[in-house]
């Protein structure tokens, strides 16, 4: 219970934080959106917009996420001073840090990501026949995404590196997800789910579950300098 | 480990075995029907054949030098010392070589066999993955310089890879139809349609091949261990 | 350096134990095989390619070892 206090307390802080720096939100935002219009744009030019294919639609989308991703997580070990880190390492246990750090990069991408969806739509038009399905592997991918680069980049930022590097590091990492998730997301564009619909979802389940473990497991290791 | 791979007995078994396997695997005919000594004559493979005792025990030298290595990042992490963490980087870094070795021979075989270099195959993703997870978490070693924190990240990072790759490699394959043999109704090589002949060869080839890796790995790290000391005494 | 000369080394060494026996495969390896005094050949080649890693890995080994007792006492 004391647990569950703290990390619900600690998320309540992180948030709080972030959205204090309105400028954090709202460049990501910005980066989002320019993204989106250079995808438009470069669509528009080569005249593909017209009868595109919902593939592209979903390849784009799926990149442009990844890269949010990573930026936010970054972001959110990067900008930790060193003295703020002092003050949570008398203050909290490591899994009450790494959780929280999980949940909030999660909620932040995710609104992130629905929030690129929504502008796809509007830009690029609307391929979803199946809005659950498309809501469902969205949450799936991004929470995935987030709970891998979070941890990645906490050891990219521990190493005083670039994001550069939590990109080498995390997007190896990262293909298995996109393969299933890209695979989910594409049945939204059918009328139907296809046959192995369930099982993808398990696995993909399963891709979000596994840095979720390994993370609260190994964190501990790797947050005292 | 420090002893083992100071011994002299493998490494003598490794070369015994290895010039059993390349001599036996090239000399012994396909099987035409009077053969008493042949190989299976497979309708695609033909010839190719031979390369099972090569292709498959590099895959498997990998792994091996793989999971010796991830071993050794988690007892770095239950119990720090400098030598585990150069032991989990030396097995690394020997497997990935390795792991290239299997992919060469493996493209090989796929143009023989299957008319490309590179086919769009989910085992030849997943090793092509396998590569860059390893090569990152190279990069990730030599970006940073200080010691003990370089070991800590390196060991949390290959556990994390490695936990996730083997993820990967267990179930993607079975997502999508492979050209791999026993994939998607492919003429199964199951059990490596391992007559005994084959068998006879595979073993000690793969029993080879990872002894040839563990004494080259094993060098890896000697060297490496030497140059550490050494660069100690300097300052 | 040196040491990542001879890494390099080791990976060519390899790396044409299999482009020889590939060239081979490639065509009429069945008439090869009946030829028997050439597939002596390219098994030879292959056999004395195998050695001289197993004797360069010994050299390794023994250059090393000698290093090894030398660094021991100021350990």
């Amino acid at each position: 219970m004391n647990f569950v206090k703290q990390v619900w307390h600690f998320v309540l802080m992180e948030l709080r934080l972030e959205l204090r720096l309105k400028y954090a939100i709202a460049a990501l935002s910005m980066y989002v959106l320019s993204t989106v219009y250079l995808v438009y744009f470069s669509l528009e030019y080569q005249g593909v917009l017209e009868d595109m294919e919902a593939t592209i639609w979903s390849i784009f989308f799926w990149l442009i996420v990844l890269f949010t991703t990573v930026n936010v997580t970054f972001q959110s070990f990067s900008k930790i001073t060193q003295g703020r880190m002092l003050f949570y390492y008398t203050l909290v246990s490591p899994q009450v840090f790494i959780l929280s750090k999980l949940i909030v990069n999660a909620l932040i991408s995710l609104v992130l990501s629905i929030f690129t969806g929504m502008i796809f739509i509007f830009v690029l038009g609307n391929p979803i026949n199946q809005s659950f399905i498309f809501l469902l592997s969205l949450c799936l991918g991004t929470v995935g995404y987030s709970l891998l680069f979070t941890y990645i980049s906490g050891i990219a930022a521990k190493s005083g590196g670039n994001s550069a590097l939590a990109v080498v590091l995390g997007f190896p990492l990262s293909i298995p997800l996109l393969s299933i998730i890209v695979k989910l997301f594409g049945e939204s564009f059918n009328a139907q789910v296809g046959l192995n619909f369930d099982n993808n979802l398990l696995i993909a389940l399963g891709f979000n579950l596994i840095p979720l473990l390994l993370a609260l497991i190994l964190f501990p290791y790797i947050w005292r300098d | 480990m420090n002893n083992f791979l100071k011994q002299y007995w493998w490494k003598a078994l490794a070369i015994v075995l290895l010039l059993f396997a390349i001599i036996g695997g090239l000399w012994v005919p396909l099987y035409h029907g009077t053969e008493d000594l042949s190989f299976p004559n497979l309708a695609i493979l033909n010839e190719s054949i031979r390369n099972l005792l090569y292709h498959v025990p590099m895959w498997f030298a990998m792994v091996f030098l793989l999971l010796l290595s991830f071993i050794y990042s988690i007892s770095y992490l239950s119990r720090p010392t400098i030598e585990k963490d150069s032991y989990a980087a030396g097995f690394a870094e020997i497997g990935i070589l390795f792991g290239a070795l299997g992919i060469f021979t493996g493209m090989i075989w796929a143009k023989s066999t299957w008319g490309a270099f590179w086919t769009n195959d989910p085992k030849l993703n997943g090793a092509a993955i396998g590569m860059l997870i390893y090569l990152a978490y190279i990069i990730l070693r030599s970006s940073v310089d200080d010691e003990v924190k370089r070991a800590k990240l390196a060991a949390s990072y290959n556990i994390f890879a490695f936990v996730m790759y083997i993820a990967f490699i267990f179930v993607i394959p079975r997502l999508t139809d492979s050209l791999h043999p026993g994939n998607g109704g492919n003429p199964a090589f199951s059990s490596y349609d391992l007559d005994n002949t084959l068998r006879l060869f595979f073993y000690p080839a793969t029993i080879g091949w990872i002894a040839l890796s563990m004494w080259m790995a094993g060098l890896w790290i000697r060297a490496n261990n030497i140059k550490r000391k050494l660069d100690e005494n300097e300052i | 350096m040196k040491m990542r000369f001879r890494l390099v080394a080791i990976f060519a060494f390899i790396f044409s134990v299999f482009s020889t026996s590939y060239a081979q495969t490639m065509d009429n390896y069945q008439e090869l095989l009946n030829q028997t005094d050439k597939m002596i050949a390219v098994i030879l080649v292959l056999v004395i390619i195998l050695l001289g890693i197993a004797l360069f890995l010994l050299f390794l080994e023994k250059r090393i070892r000698k290093l090894e007792d030398k660094n021991k006492p100021i350990e």
